[in-house]
């Protein structure tokens, strides 16, 4: 495993980091195989609380099992996954909040109903309604409470997901390529909106993408997946709001993709 | 004059016409009496049966040996319908069986019928609910088992619990499934009572139909296919009624 930093001058009104809200991951020898079949061979890892994480690779390289597995939808076949509050209890392990590559709404509940999905069974069913419309408000869909998810665009809809991911304030949020189904111009509101809540909730963000641009766009750390094994791990220390066009963020891209076709 | 009235008779100018053809041929004797009588005899023979309150009794007794025995094999074939559509073992353990008694024409099943129940309530009830079952019960399964399971991973990953699940994702998930299947029990309603009632009764639609078979009243036989016709109607405008309220959420459901 290679470890590149890659160190750029900050401007420290807007890299500080983002509150400590998050939990931190240590993943130690995780694996996973289906059949004979082995997708992920001992991932040993440390993310800390509040770090946004972008995960990229090959199709089938196990980035989406790893998440998977860290959002406990799956088990693993070796291994552990500990999850850690920042006061340093353990948190639970269906602690996180996901977001799929489709909105996955319920067609036949209101938009709100939707949001409401991601509050559990938790408050009166006033204060669900207070929380979710002001989630749906932060995704810029304040007024929409009522309708169908039916009526909404393909990134209103991912909104509605999001929000239902945030409604509950998760201090983890996975993400597994929820922007791969947008078009471009969609896909960069979509992540100004992302790393927008981020910054302001300071989860701890896990996102699996195979648009590195989108990585080296958001993320403060990028793993390179490859057959079931992190193959690179590089840091982003480019200040945010970042700028697309970057020439640092260009250089990480380049750099990530050279090793992703082997010419590195 | 717009076109919107133009468009809600559209529908309505073939039967219109046929009406006028029909009242036309019996006047003039083209179509004899006793093969259709004209409709304004028919509305005569409506008008007495029913100051006499006989029609609404029939169809009283008709309707709720109707609504009985759909309800009680629509909400069998509900019940195991959701039984073989969310477990492998109700399925592997009833649906072949189900499947091979689906294959038999529950109508075959008269002579059996009226020899467990002679010609009492039960043995149209039984009908009834024998003919409405299958297709609820089928329709029921196919909706469970093509409920997305993305949106179930969804809700076990949002933590809802088996009951949620069930209510949340399940039932509405099946559910235009299983309004298909009650149209379609519906019809095969009112198709088995008028068999059943035509065959052996004593009050119905179908005993008044066949009663007046009996003294040539043809006038009174078109009027009891009438009345079917009806009921029938309502029963399918109940169900899309029903559709288009329960199906809100869908686009294609929506009401114009």
């Amino acid at each position: 495993m290679d470890t590149h930093v890659i160190e750029m001058p900050r401007a420290p009104t807007v890299t500080e980091a983002p509150a400590a809200g998050g939990v931190a991951l240590r993943l130690r020898g995780l694996s996973r195989r289906f059949g004979a079949n082995t997708v992920l061979r001992g991932i040993d890892l440390e993310i800390p609380g509040g770090e946004f994480v972008a995960i990229v690779g090959r199709s089938g390289c196990g980035k989406s099992t790893l998440l998977r597995l860290i959002a406990g939808l799956d088990t693993p076949s070796d291994g552990t996954i500990a999850l850690t509050n920042p006061d340093g209890s353990a948190a639970p392990a269906d602690t996180a909040r996901l977001m799929f590559q489709e909105p996955r709404l319920l067609p036949w509940e209101s938009i709100l109903s939707n949001v409401e999905v991601g509050l559990g069974r938790a408050g009166t069913s006033a204060e669900r309604h207070a929380l979710a419309r002001a989630k749906l408000a932060r995704v810029g869909l304040a007024g929409r409470d009522a309708e169908w998810p039916a009526v909404l665009s393909g990134g209103q809809k991912q909104r509605v997901a999001l929000a239902r991911a945030l409604v509950a304030r998760p201090p983890l949020l996975a993400l597994d390529e929820p922007l791969g189904a947008l078009d471009a111009l969609t896909r960069i509101e979509m992540q100004a909106l992302i790393e927008e809540v981020w910054r302001e909730v300071g989860f701890t963000a896990i996102l699996v993408t195979h648009d590195v641009g989108e990585a080296v766009a958001l993320a403060d750390r990028i793993l390179l997946l490859d057959h079931g094994i992190v193959d690179l791990d590089i840091r982003v220390a480019v200040p945010r709001p970042r700028r697309r066009g970057d020439a640092a963020l260009a250089a990480i891209e380049g750099r990530i993709l050279d090793r992703l076709f082997g010419r590195a | 004059m717009s076109a919107v009235p133009l468009r809600r008779l559209l529908p309505w100018s073939l039967p219109l016409a046929l009406l006028a053809i029909w009242q036309l041929g019996a006047s003039t004797g083209w179509i004899a009496e006793e093969v259709l009588p004209a409709p304004t005899a028919v509305i005569a023979a409506f008008w007495d049966l029913a100051r006499s309150g006989k029609l609404w009794e029939h169809i009283a007794v008709s309707g709720a040996r109707a609504l009985v025995g759909f309800a009680i094999g629509g909400g069998l074939g509900l019940v195991f319908g959701m039984l073989t559509g969310l477990s492998r073992l109700g399925e592997q353990l009833l649906d072949t069986s189900v499947q091979m008694i689906r294959n038999i024409p529950h109508l075959a099943l008269i002579p059996l019928v009226i020899l467990w129940f002679g010609i009492e309530e039960e043995a149209r009830v039984f009908l009834v609910a024998l003919g409405t079952f299958f297709p609820i019960y089928v329709n029921t399964m196919h909706g469970v088992r093509s409920v997305d399971p993305q949106l179930m991973e969804m809700g076990r990953a949002y933590g809802l619990s088996r009951a949620a699940l069930f209510r949340r994702v399940v039932l509405p998930g099946a559910l235009p499934s299983v309004l298909v299947g009650l149209r379609y029990a519906l019809g095969i309603m009112w198709l088995t009572l008028i068999v059943a009632e035509t065959i052996a009764a004593n009050s119905g639609i179908g005993y008044l139909a066949m009663h007046a078979r009996e003294f040539m009243m043809v006038d009174v036989v078109v009027l009891s296919i009438l009345v079917y016709a009806a009921l029938g109607k309502l029963a399918d405008s109940t169900a899309r009624a029903l559709e288009r309220r329960c199906l809100a959420w869908n686009p294609a459901y929506r009401s114009a």
